[in-house]
């Protein structure tokens, strides 16, 4: 780790209130939301412009001090981490809405916009920013970017990649591009594409274009509750099967209903083991005939019962449900690891099964509550992380699911990205000959060793001694 | 000369230059698309030809997660035929740019606009992991065959619109969509194809006659021009003319592209020239 006087350029770039120092900042910074791995930053910096982001880096890379681009710090991954030490570049004030096109239906903002604000701000316009992960409320715009979010409503409208028109970038070197912003989907390769899912390792995004969506004209959602898990996965495949493309189709299960239950009173009926959200959006008479079918669909597969939201304030009482799900789960256990994998659809049933055998064989409770349109699951685990060997079987309960995951021909990750969680799992899904194709990545983007070390590409110089050292309590 | 490989593993033995067609290679071209020749092998230019052709078997198709993976020398018609038989299909209208009859090769690296992209996306959108041989001959892959996936860079994207010159994609997995009801009428192919963004398109449009289709749903005009005409140009837009070569293929990120290329076919073996002049 660099000592104090080495960061002493920065000073020579920013003023004093956009650097911070100390035992309590670096406390605070040492982790995003997947605290199992943590490491201090010696410094922590906030940029206000372009320039002043590209001052930092030359800075750093000058000095060959780390660097970790920052939104909120609601990754699940690590990627946040400042693995080796070093400066952590955060992007919160950079929060301006730089120019809105509504004609053209996009809108400029900087990379420390929290994902709500941009469609805070074209709501009135009637217009919105798809990507809607669970953490819209205070994760970046640079995040969702970085991270390639998704969200409950990416089985309609996609992740965040076909949203993000073009960015401002500040390469590993700290000079700065524009990448894409040309009309849409232009016909020769788009480096937006690459720069989206990055996780920050091959430079800091510092604005960007976006695409605005419109509002859909009506909206209709249910929740339907059914007697199995393999009940509401059938009804899943029966819906996409029947041709129809929900805005979202999301499950939770029987633990995350007891969850519910003790936090909320909410109720389900006798014999209830998965809820599964249906949500149609669109020009009315399509909404209205895709429900039809919904329901349809959901009584083929044996639904209990099937509640079709009325009017709005139903509507919003049926996604707390999916909304709080999570939080709820607080009241299980003292932590809860958020675990992230993706089968092909049609293979859910014997996964959740699976998963269930899993918790049982390590002895934790799981809960699943996850975009059941998309084959993402989420089983979340409850546990006690003052106690090491609790965190060890999570952490070895989680790796075991994600193997699974790639024997059913399915991803690692399907939101929550590498990081340095799962470097290592990269292997179970790549080659050798595909990561050498992944290394290759980085050096068309003059990457180097200082930005974002340690994250997304296994193996990397440097970076498996500090395994353990990040693990801290636990090994 | 023309090889005409019946898997990945000829692919790669050719691309590595040490199969039976192992002579000095000054260029391996491949996507002969004739509606918008901007790959074919040029006239009088030396090297090896690559016929994609036989690349064409389905590796595997599950009807119940709206996934294909398939060579990458079938053709459109061929897939959407296959694909059609469970209700679905590659939502790509190849109407204006030579009918359907283009493999997916052809297609995914010219990536073109097509009329169906407002409420379908496009090539981008579906391409959800390929397999495809380096300029080095390495066989690797990238994505995951789901339809959400963030293990790593979404490198088989670049692959989009690259004309063949980063990389010779050999298997191709897509996300599918329930099928849709044939266009009405066969339509004429369009020689040039003109973006912009939707504040400009009617001054676009305006500036054209002879237009096969006006698409405002994307602020696109697909038309046919005298090889003399030179469009209005708008900010931020993009223009692609058909059997003009590469000379007429507007060039974005050229930094960028030349860094790919460098980095991904250092010695500019896969189709020299197609991208970057
Ligand atoms: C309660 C909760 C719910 C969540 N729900 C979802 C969900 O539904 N879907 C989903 O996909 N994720 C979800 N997440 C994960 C997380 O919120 C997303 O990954 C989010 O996009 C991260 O944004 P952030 O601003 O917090 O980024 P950070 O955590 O600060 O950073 C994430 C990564 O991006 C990089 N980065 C950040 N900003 C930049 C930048 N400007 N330039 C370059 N790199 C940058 C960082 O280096 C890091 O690698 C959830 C997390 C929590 C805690």
């Amino acid at each position: 780790m660099k000592s104090m006087s080495e960061l002493d350029d920065l000073a020579l770039v920013l003023r004093p209130d956009q650097i911070l120092t100390g035992a309590a900042v670096a406390r605070v910074y040492d982790s995003d939301a997947y605290s199992v791995d943590r490491s201090k930053p010696t410094a922590v910096v906030l940029p206000e412009t372009n320039e002043e982001v590209a001052a930092v880096v030359k800075v750093c890379v000058k000095n060959q001090i780390p660097i970790t681009p920052r939104g909120a710090g609601t990754g699940l991954s690590g990627g946040a981490m400042p693995a080796l030490g070093g400066v952590v570049v955060s992007l919160k004030r950079m929060n301006k809405i730089l120019e809105v096109d509504s004609v053209n239906r996009r809108m400029k903002a900087q990379a420390g916009c929290v994902n709500l604000d941009l469609t805070k701000a074209v709501s009135h316009l009637g217009l919105h920013f798809a990507p809607d992960p669970s953490s819209q409320s205070v994760s970046t715009l640079g995040g969702n970017i970085a991270e390639n979010s998704g969200g409950p409503h990416t089985l309609k409208y996609g992740v965040t990649a076909p949203h993000i028109l073009g960015v401002t970038f500040v390469d590993a070197e700290g000079k700065i591009y524009e990448i894409g912003g040309t009309a849409p989907n232009c016909p020769w390769p788009d480096f937006t594409m690459l720069v989206v899912g990055s996780e920050g390792t091959l430079g800091i995004v510092t604005e960007a274009w976006i695409k605005l969506t419109p509002l859909p004209a009506a909206v209709k959602t249910a929740l339907a509750a059914f007697p199995s898990v393999r009940a509401a996965s059938e009804a899943v495949s029966g819906v996409i099967g029947a041709g129809i493309l929900p805005a979202a189709l999301e499950m939770m299960d029987r633990n995350i209903l007891v969850a519910l239950e003790q936090a909320f009173g909410l109720k389900t009926p006798p014999g209830t083991e998965a809820l599964l959200l249906v949500e149609c959006d669109g020009e009315e008479s399509a909404v209205e005939r895709e429900m039809t079918l919904v329901a349809e669909v959901c009584h083929e597969n044996h639904a209990i019962e099937f509640t079709l939201a009325k009017d709005e304030a139903e509507r919003k009482k049926l996604w707390t449900a999916r909304k709080k799900g999570v939080g709820a789960m607080g009241r299980l256990a003292p932590s809860i690891v958020t675990h992230d994998g993706v089968i092909p659809r049609s293979k859910l049933p014997e996964m959740l099964d699976y998963v269930y055998a899993v918790a049982a064989e390590f002895e934790i409770g799981v809960a699943n509550l996850f975009h059941a349109g998309d084959g993402n699951l989420h089983p979340c685990f409850y546990f006690d992380d003052r106690d090491p060997k609790q965190v060890e079987a999570v952490v070895s309960a989680g790796e075991k699911i994600i193997r699974r995951c790639i024997e059913l021909g399915g991803s690692v990750t399907g939101e929550h990205g590498i990081g340095v969680e799962k470097t290592e799992l990269l292997l179970l899904q790549f080659s050798e000959d595909d990561l050498k194709l992944q290394a290759l990545v980085p050096l068309i983007f003059g990457a180097n060793e200082v930005i974002n070390p340690c994250k997304v590409i296994p193996n990397q110089k440097g970076c498996i001694e500090h395994k353990k050292r990040w693990r801290g309590v636990a090994w | 000369m023309v090889a005409r490989p019946g898997c990945i593993e000829e692919l790669a033995e050719i691309i590595r230059g040490s199969g039976p067609f192992g002579f000095q290679q000054m260029g391996l071209w491949s996507l002969p698309c004739e509606a918008y020749g901007i790959c074919a092998m040029p006239q009088g230019a030396m090297g090896l030809c690559i016929d994609f052709g036989e690349l064409n078997q389905m590796v595997d198709f599950s009807p119940a997660d709206l996934i294909i993976t398939v060579g990458t020398g079938t053709t459109l018609s061929k897939v959407n035929q296959l694909v059609g038989s469970a209700g679905l299909c590659v939502p790509y209208c190849a109407d204006y740019i030579g009918g359907d009859d283009l493999t997916l090769g052809e297609l995914i690296g010219l990536n073109l606009p097509h009329p169906l992209e407002r409420q379908f996306g496009s090539w981008r959108d579906w391409i959800l992991a390929t397999k495809q041989v380096l300029a080095d001959g390495t066989i690797c892959k990238s994505g995951a065959k789901v339809v959400k996936s963030v293990a790593g860079y979404d490198i088989h994207k670049l692959f989009v619109g690259a004309r063949g010159s980063f990389a010779a994609v050999a298997e191709v997995t897509l996300r599918l969509y329930p099928k849709q009801e044939p266009r009405p009428e066969a339509r004429n192919s369009a020689n040039i194809i003109h973006r912009v963004l939707p504040s400009d398109f009617d001054a676009m449009a305006n500036s054209y006659r002879n237009a096969v289709f006006f698409d405002e749903a994307t602020a696109t005009i697909y038309a046919n021009v005298p090889a003399f005409f030179e469009p209005l140009r708008f900010e931020r837009d993009f223009v692609i003319r058909s059997g003009v070569g590469r000379m007429n293929f507007q060039l974005g990120q050229v930094n960028f592209l030349s860094r790919a290329k460098a980095t991904l076919d250092p010695n500019n073996k896969l189709n020299p020239g197609a991208l970057i002049p």
